[in-house]
């Protein structure tokens, strides 16, 4: 078992001015972890490092054991970052693709596929142009594209924006079940009311520092509030933003 | 260099990928939510091939019987072959800002274990395929029919547009990122548009030149004065001559190459930017077109072969 399904050593990325700097975070295996802050805090940037598409200025990110830096095709291939949707494919045809560019081909890829379409109620638009789905249909599709080739690690950036009630719950739901099926899910969210009920730790990350980490009992703990303080309470109070 | 792998993953299952959704654009919906037949539109492109195929037929024995003398044809073919690069080079110029900036799918498949060598490499010959194809439609039935009529060197034709489509496609992703790291990826877009507007009426205004006969004709012999010998080059290549056309074949397989080994590092100087608004929404899964600028490796990742 390794120590970590996700590493950020010391990581520091500048456009001109610090993005991330000197970031530490670790995520263990089968952790649900909520990456959260201020925009402009860094997150996008260093959840881009930690997959492979932005390269850090200094420091490191090792995927279970593996080190982007030295074998990034090693680490990518735990790995899922949410993928889009091609709007001129139909579902199954996306996912047919998404798991080949992860070496697994149709055959062995269609009974996920299957799964997961019958999982978020893709099903009966399976051979539809998804040009002309909705925006949480599109999201849902992408999600099932993020886990078509099993990955270890689920790498989400702002997963939930913009879904209706039912299929966020059913995004929460599949997300959920892939950290009890022993998955690892790192995402940054603007609904602290996600991190809240389903991340198992927190990160506060603040002009790309990571000002806190912990559960929420430690993070309240950090804020000096009571067990009665909610998230928001403490991401104001931990961020210094204004209520 | 890129082996061709028809397994999933492989580089040649990538360029299937790249060719499928340079095409995918004709896929049309229905109202009903599935896809509309497109027995249509390949009914009439057989019928178009068969009515190119035989004009192809009565033309080149015209040609063969009354044509210019070789050294005019030489210059003709060179006029003909500048206007179709000017063409291709528009064509491939909004081909490169629709792969690289518009399409959307590059962070899914540079987070993806796959070679960036091997998705530049399918990216920029989905361009190849698409610039050729287009004039291959137009091109093909004169060697095709010139072949049928005891006239091979017509064949040099395809040779020629493939070429031609290698250099071009090429040049135009590397312009395309110049002007992206010079006046962004927005304002790059709207430029190709106007590129191509330009291209489209350049073409026109060169038609009506050869309307005018007598001051064509004028032209045309200062030019087989003087020493245009360089720029013929060109024409004798068109015309099936084995030099001229092999070295116009090695220059587009080098300038390939040599793009596919330098997009990365291009792009990761072209788009070294915050990751803002617009890299963002290229993720999201809404799949919109829109102009997306995002930070892809820096050279230090790119020693390593992913």
């Amino acid at each position: 078992m390794r120590d970590h399904a996700l590493r950020l050593q010391s990581l520091s990325k500048s456009f001109g001015r610090p993005a991330v700097d000197h970031l530490d975070l670790a995520v263990r295996p089968g952790e649900f972890y909520a990456l959260l802050g201020p925009n402009g805090a860094g997150k996008t940037t260093t959840l881009r490092m930690a997959t492979g598409l932005l390269a850090p200025d200094s420091g490191s990110v090792e995927v279970l054991g593996v080190d982007m830096l030295h074998d990034p095709a090693a680490a990518k291939r735990h790995l899922a970052y949410e993928p889009m949707v091609y709007a001129k494919l139909k579902p199954t045809e996306y996912l047919e693709f998404v798991a080949g560019l992860w070496g697994i081909g149709a055959a062995e890829a269609a009974p996920r596929a299957r799964h997961l379409l019958d999982w978020l109620d893709l099903t009966k638009h399976a051979h539809e142009l998804t040009e002309g789905f909705s925006r949480g249909m599109k999201q849902k599709l992408a999600l099932a594209g993020a886990l078509i080739h099993s990955p270890q690690l689920l790498i989400l950036d702002e997963p939930l924006t913009g879904l209706d009630a039912a299929a966020a719950r059913q995004v929460k739901d599949l997300l959920q079940q892939h950290v009890a099926d022993g998955g690892t899910v790192v995402l940054t969210t603007h609904i602290l009311e996600v991190a809240e009920r389903l991340a198992e730790r927190i990160g506060v990350i603040r002009a790309g520092r990571l000002i806190a980490e912990g559960t929420l009992d430690e993070l309240r703990a950090l804020a000096g509030l009571g067990a009665d303080g909610t998230l928001e309470d403490v991401f104001l109070q931990l961020t210094g933003e204004p209520a | 260099m890129t082996k061709l792998n028809g397994a999933p993953g492989g580089t040649w299952w990538l360029l299937r990928h790249e060719v499928r959704m340079v095409f995918s654009a004709t896929r049309k919906l229905r109202a009903n939510g599935k896809i509309s037949a497109s027995w249509l539109g390949t009914s009439l492109t057989v019928v178009l091939q068969l009515l190119l195929h035989w004009g192809a037929y009565l033309l080149i024995p015209l040609i063969h019987r009354h044509g210019p003398t070789p050294a005019l044809a030489a210059i003709l073919a060179t006029a003909a072959l500048l206007v179709g690069v000017t063409l291709m080079l528009a064509t491939a110029l909004r081909g490169s800002v629709a792969a690289l900036f518009e399409r959307g799918d590059l962070d899914l498949l540079l987070s993806s274990p796959l070679p960036a060598k091997s998705i530049f490499f399918a990216r920029l010959l989905g361009i190849v395929v698409s610039v050729a194809g287009i004039f291959l439609f137009f091109l093909a039935p004169l060697a095709n029919m010139g072949l049928l009529t005891g006239h091979p060197q017509w064949l040099a034709l395809y040779v020629v547009v493939i070429a031609l489509a290698l250099l071009v496609s090429s040049c135009a992703m590397l312009l395309t990122l110049v002007l992206v790291r010079l006046i962004g990826a927005r304002r790059t877009k709207v430029l190709v548009q106007v590129l191509s507007a330009v291209a489209g009426a350049l073409v026109f205004l060169l038609s009506q030149a050869a309307n005018s006969r007598n001051e064509l004709g004028a032209r045309l012999q200062e030019m087989l004065h003087g020493d245009w010998s360089g720029v013929l080059w060109l024409g004798h290549a068109v015309l099936g001559q084995p030099a001229p056309l092999a070295g116009l074949l090695a220059a587009g397989v080098a300038l390939f190459f040599f793009t596919t080994r330098t997009t990365r590092a291009f792009l990761s100087a072209a788009c070294s930017r915050r990751p803002g608004r617009a890299a963002r929404r290229q993720r999201r899964p809404a799949a919109r077109v829109s102009i997306s600028v995002a930070a892809w490796y820096g050279p230090r990742w790119s020693r390593n072969g992913a």
